[in-house]
């Protein structure tokens, strides 16, 4: 059998939290009832519950829990506006469909048909069918005396509550509060909560503060108790309480079983605060240091004499050590791991939107949506891969009569692919339009300014060049930034928020028959493997998931083109970068050879000169401080737990960035 | 620039809204989650128009609505109301309360502009 679904089992916790609440509720919507008393906030409870899983369900595509949510959904509106009575009969019923959805989670959860559910929406369109207890009479309202302007803003919700109090013979009050505006969410809160415990809140209506800046609000709330001891119950001195005049009373039943059904759980999920377990992540990280300290007296212990058996049996130990934590680690980053069929459902879903915008037909294909990824990454991720998906659809897929005409069907494909890459997972969006033209793209570089008229560049040799253009920022047409989020809309944008997760992107593309992008991501960020370089006599840690390939050479292929360093490496010709020069270190001065670490972030390739090699680690990057932040070509600083003791992280991006820069100063 | 302060207490809504807005340029959007987020917001810039959702937790469209238009500074700005078919009565009571016009979830992009505009346009 297939290894479970990830996301049909974020279903099963989701759904199951859902209606663990409804069942709770519902029962003290019971023990209210039972004892008399009306439970408003528990129907408006229920309710919410209720439609948060029609949601859900819906998201998810299952028909039998949608449409027994949804009919159960406009049974508890009706309730909670009074326009049904949740009669004896109702609750019963109200209990034997949460049994119900609990049971058809169940089935998703055993991958079975779901049972028959047309008895149950039978049962509620019964109790909607019954008579009503009568829905808001709002002539009661004319029994009290309260500000028209203020009843004129209660939604039918609240209306219908006030109606309510009103018939229940509810003392009725106003309570007037002003705040700073700087903390009166704090105020306001505190507040409501200590009223709750007092009195049924109806409505908070915001109004201007007084003496000019603050914020006011009036409440109007409902109680059994009289003004004197809501003051007290309260005990709070900015609040000025006012009562409301009014008018009478009722009744209610017995009690019934508990159906301990719907509380039997079927998945084992437990959620956890990502953030926590970044912390566990970097314990980890400081345990791995002094797995690297004991290594080092092991060694220690091995040359001092007559210790060499002290120093085999820690050793053993160590290396018992190192394969815990490894194991713990991997613990760690599978919990981390969330599958990218998260966001492929969203994204679904806006390609259908905008498809039909564009008055495009497209056929979306997804697969490998079971490829996990660190779930911090996920959320990043989704704007860029939307943009991408967007871009296929507006200049990728051609328009039906286009389509045709060239022999393609008038449908066009965009297919969005996952798959995991060695330490890495590859996304990509392929569409089966137009794709990109080279000296359209200069053209169009040209005319927006991000190139010079006199280029020199060819549609054929520097075709890989060309295509790079499009991440220029300015190259796009539509290019809106909000303060609000920092997202734009632009293939700038695009690089800039898969570099900033360590990924490359790249492109494929054959002019009439489409465009492949692909980001390649690391699979997480929390710790990372790094190359430990030396240049300079100084120490380096560069991420070793922006590190292509390492190539040893010799200072003999390093060529100068226009005072830039450069070496061929295949077919590309790659910029050189030395370490030495960056940092202003003494250059290594015997010596040929030299070591080529090729990096790369979204289309961009660059080569950094190293004297030597020493070995891979995983390390976890720490910041720097204060007054250390932003220093170009740093990414932070890590600890290796031996005598090399702290050495720098290099920011391979800003890099990257600089010698890009640099270059277009010099060209 | 056009201000627009969007309140709307589903984050995939607000979003699109804001998505919707930018895509046809000219708007700066800001996001409230809640009633309490609008309130500490408006101060912040003069908007051109709010956008409010009706049910939401704390404080409700309505109670937004009404406090916008009680008060001297903001009575001016043209709300526009997003609600589903199921709160007809409380979108007649916002349109009564002085909103400009409301849109119906779930609406397209096009649904939205076009109302945004003619409120912007016939204010």
């Amino acid at each position: 059998m297939a290894k479970p679904d990830r996301s049909i089992k974020d279903f099963l916790a989701e759904a199951e939290d859902i209606l663990e609440t409804a069942t709770k509720t519902l029962l003290e919507l019971e023990t209210e009832q039972n004892a008399g008393r009306s439970a408003p906030e528990q129907v408006n409870a229920l309710f919410r519950a209720v439609h948060s899983f029609k949601g859900l369900a819906g998201m998810f595509g299952l028909k039998a829990p949608s449409e027994v949510s949804h009919k159960l959904e406009f049974l508890l509106d009706e309730a909670r506006l009074g326009k049904v009575a949740l009669s004896r009969e109702a609750l019963d019923a109200l209990f034997d469909t949460l049994s119900l959805l609990g049971r058809l989670v169940h089935q998703v959860g055993k991958k079975q048909e779901p049972e028959d559910i047309s008895s149950a929406l039978e049962l509620i369109d019964g109790i909607l069918k019954a008579k009503p207890s009568g829905a808001a009479d709002r002539s009661l309202l004319d029994h009290i005396d309260i500000d028209r302007g203020l009843l004129q803003v209660l939604t039918e919700y609240e209306e219908y509550r006030l109606t309510e109090n009103i018939r229940e013979h509810k003392n009725l009050f106003t309570l007037k509060v002003s705040f700073e505006l700087a903390d009166f969410e704090t105020g306001i809160k505190t507040l409501n909560e200590a009223l709750k415990k007092n009195a049924e809140i109806i409505c908070t209506l915001p109004t201007a503060g007084v003496a000019g800046g603050g914020i006011g609000f009036t409440i109007v709330a409902g109680a059994g108790k009289t003004l004197e001891e809501l003051s007290a119950a309260l005990d709070m001195r900015n609040v000025s309480i006012d009562p409301v005049p009014y008018l009478e009373r009722r009744r209610a039943e017995e009690p019934r079983p508990v159906d301990a059904g719907v509380l039997r759980s079927v998945s084992n999920t437990v959620r956890v605060d990502i953030y926590r377990l970044d912390s566990l992540m970097s314990t980890v990280g400081d345990m791995h240091l002094t797995k690297n300290i004991i290594g080092r007296i092991v060694k220690d212990l091995r040359a001092a004499q007559g210790l060499a058996h002290l120093s085999m049996d820690l050793h053993k130990a160590q290396r018992n050590l190192e394969r815990k934590l490894n194991e713990l680690q991997e613990g760690i980053l599978e919990v981390r791991m969330v599958p990218l069929g998260q966001i492929f459902t969203r994204l679904a879903q806006v390609v259908r939107r905008y498809a039909k915008e564009a008055g495009k037909e497209i056929d979306l294909q997804l697969s490998g949506e079971d490829t996990e990824l660190d779930k911090l990454m996920i959320e990043d991720l989704a704007d860029p891969i939307m943009h991408l998906i967007r871009n296929a659809i507006d200049h990728g897929i051609e328009p039906p009569e286009a389509r045709r005409q060239g022999g393609k069907p008038e449908q066009g494909s965009v297919k969005l692919s996952a798959y995991p890459k060695g330490n890495h997972v590859v996304i990509a969006v392929e569409d089966d339009g137009a794709g990109m033209d080279p000296s359209k793209i200069l053209a169009k570089a040209v005319e927006k300014g991000v190139l010079l008229p006199d280029h020199g560049l060819d549609p054929e040799a520097d075709r890989k060049e060309i295509l790079d253009l499009i991440f220029l920022p300015g190259f796009t047409t539509r290019e809106t930034v909000t303060e609000i989020s920092g997202r734009g809309v632009g293939m700038d944008v695009v690089r800039r928020n898969v570099s900033k997760l360590s990924g490359m992107i790249d492109i494929e593309t054959e002019l009439g028959e489409g465009s492949k992008f692909m980001l390649t991501l690391p699979i997480t960020l929390a710790i990372i493997k790094a190359l430990i370089v030396e240049a300079g006599g100084q120490v380096f840690a560069v991420p070793l998931s922006s590190v292509l390939e390492i190539i040893q050479t010799t200072e003999k292929q390093v060529e100068t083109v226009e005072t830039r360093e450069v070496m061929a490496i295949r077919d590309e010709t790659v910029p050189l970068l030395r370490l030495t020069q960056v940092f202003k270190l003494p250059p290594k001065t015997e010596g040929e050879s030299l070591y080529l670490i090729l990096v790369g972030l979204a289309e961009r390739r660059l080569g950094i000169v190293v004297e030597g090699l020493r070995d891979q680690q995983e390390i976890v990057i720490k910041p720097l401080g204060k007054r250390l932040t932003d220093l170009p070509g740093i990414a932070g600083a890590t600890e290796l737990g031996d005598q090399r003791g702290v050495v720098l992280v290099l920011d391979v991006e800003s890099l990257i960035e600089g010698a890009m820069k640099k270059q277009a100063v010099r060209s | 620039m056009k201000n627009v302060l969007i309140v709307e207490d589903s984050k995939a809504i607000r979003s699109m809204i804001r998505v919707s807005l930018e895509e046809a340029g000219g708007f700066f959007a800001v996001e409230a989650g809640n009633g309490f987020e609008a309130l500490k917001t408006l101060p912040t810039r003069r908007f051109d128009l709010i956008i409010t959702d009706i049910n939401m937790p704390d404080i409700n469209g309505l109670e937004l609505i009404g406090f916008v238009k009680s008060n001297p500074e903001y009575k001016d700005i043209p709300l526009v109301i997003v609600s589903t078919e199921k709160s007809d009565e409380d979108k007649k009571r916002g349109l009564a309360l002085g909103a400009s016009g409301y849109v119906v979830k779930p609406f397209t992009k096009k649904d939205l502009m076009s109302m945004v505009k003619s409120v912007l346009e016939g204010k």
